[in-house]
């Protein structure tokens, strides 16, 4: 004959199941929310920790040495061109047109 | 024009990654021990970093439009400046310049500081140099600017150094008549000429103004 259990006695039963579960499932929330912890730290960690810094640096050469050699005596010297470099040589383009082989123009 | 354009493109052309190649070339190239003294003391990884990142400026540096080491020349170039010097006292007329052979040679020498941790590690010194010679020249010239090539040939032979060391030397052929210079053409003057062209320009136009009115 299966014992006649009272309503309390069920729900007693039932609750005192319940408590195993409910500790697991924070544990388990915990575990995560560590483990989540641990995660970003390693991904937030400053650079110094990973090993040194490595960067280089250019440094353009803004003159640009520029020689012309033109067969003849019209040969112009050597020129360095580029920002902040002076316009030497260009005395060539204000001097004498003799020589000048342009040949006429078009409109 | 046929071939590369800028002098890393016609140093590395065959190379695919031209950034991995000069950072073989940065490596190989240091004789002196210099670079290898120096980045002896740091872990495989930063050191390999380091070249490469040296190699990524590099190849920034020097990727030189080889067409704009030529228009350097000529404005040193007594009749191109002349042809330039008269198109510009004469607003649109068209000039045609022919010029007879001649050779530019042009260089620059950049360098790259490799630093870890903010210090100062190695300056790695390059070279470049481009000895272009250029025959059968004709250009059309219009307000001081090259705006059109109707011939011309240049053979350029482009060398690259690292720590003051020959590393590699490229040669190339430009069809001059092939290139279509950018909407206004290669300035040929100073831009100070331009500046004054533009102010006279300007004033008479105010005096044509006034006298009509």
């Amino acid at each position: 004959m299966v014992p006649q259990m009272t309503a309390a006695t069920a729900g007693a039963a039932q609750a005192a199941a319940h408590w195993p579960v409910m500790a697991l499932e924070i544990a388990l929330a915990v575990l995560l929310f560590a483990a989540g912890l641990l995660i970003d730290r390693r991904v937030s960690r400053p650079e110094t920790d990973r090993g040194p810094r490595v960067r280089a640096i250019a440094h353009p050469d803004a003159r640009t040495l520029v020689n012309v050699e033109i067969p003849g005596p019209r040969a112009a010297g050597p020129r360095a061109a580029g920002p902040g470099s002076s316009v030497a040589g260009s005395s060539v383009a204000g001097s004498s047109v003799a020589g000048s082989s342009v040949a006429g123009g078009r409109s | 024009m046929t071939g590369p354009r800028t002098a890393v493109a016609l140093l590395f052309s065959p190379v695919a990654d031209a950034v991995g190649a000069l950072a073989e070339q940065i490596l190989s190239a240091d004789d002196a021990g210099l670079l290898a003294r120096a980045l002896a003391r740091l872990p495989e990884a930063t050191r390999r970093a380091g070249c490469h990142q040296a190699a990524v400026q590099a190849a920034a540096v020097l990727d030189v439009d080889l067409l704009g080491l030529v228009v350097n020349g000529w404005r040193d170039h007594r009749e191109l400046a002349i042809a330039a010097r008269r198109s510009l006292a004469a607003p649109g007329r068209v000039m045609r310049a022919d010029v007879a052979a001649h050779r530019i040679t042009a260089s620059q020498q950049p360098a790259v500081t490799i630093e870890v941790d903010g210090h100062e590690l190695v300056t790695v010194g390059f070279g470049l140099a481009g000895d272009f010679e250029v025959t059968r020249l004709a250009a059309r010239i219009s307000a001081g600017r090259l705006v059109a090539f109707d011939a011309g040939r240049c053979d350029a032979i482009v060398t690259l150094a690292i720590q003051g060391t020959n590393v590699v030397t490229r040669r190339a052929h430009l069809d001059l008549a092939a290139i279509t210079p950018a909407s206004l053409g290669f300035r040929l003057l100073p831009a100070r000429a331009y500046a004054v062209a533009q102010e006279i320009e300007e004033s008479a136009e105010q005096l044509t103004y006034r006298r009509a009115s």
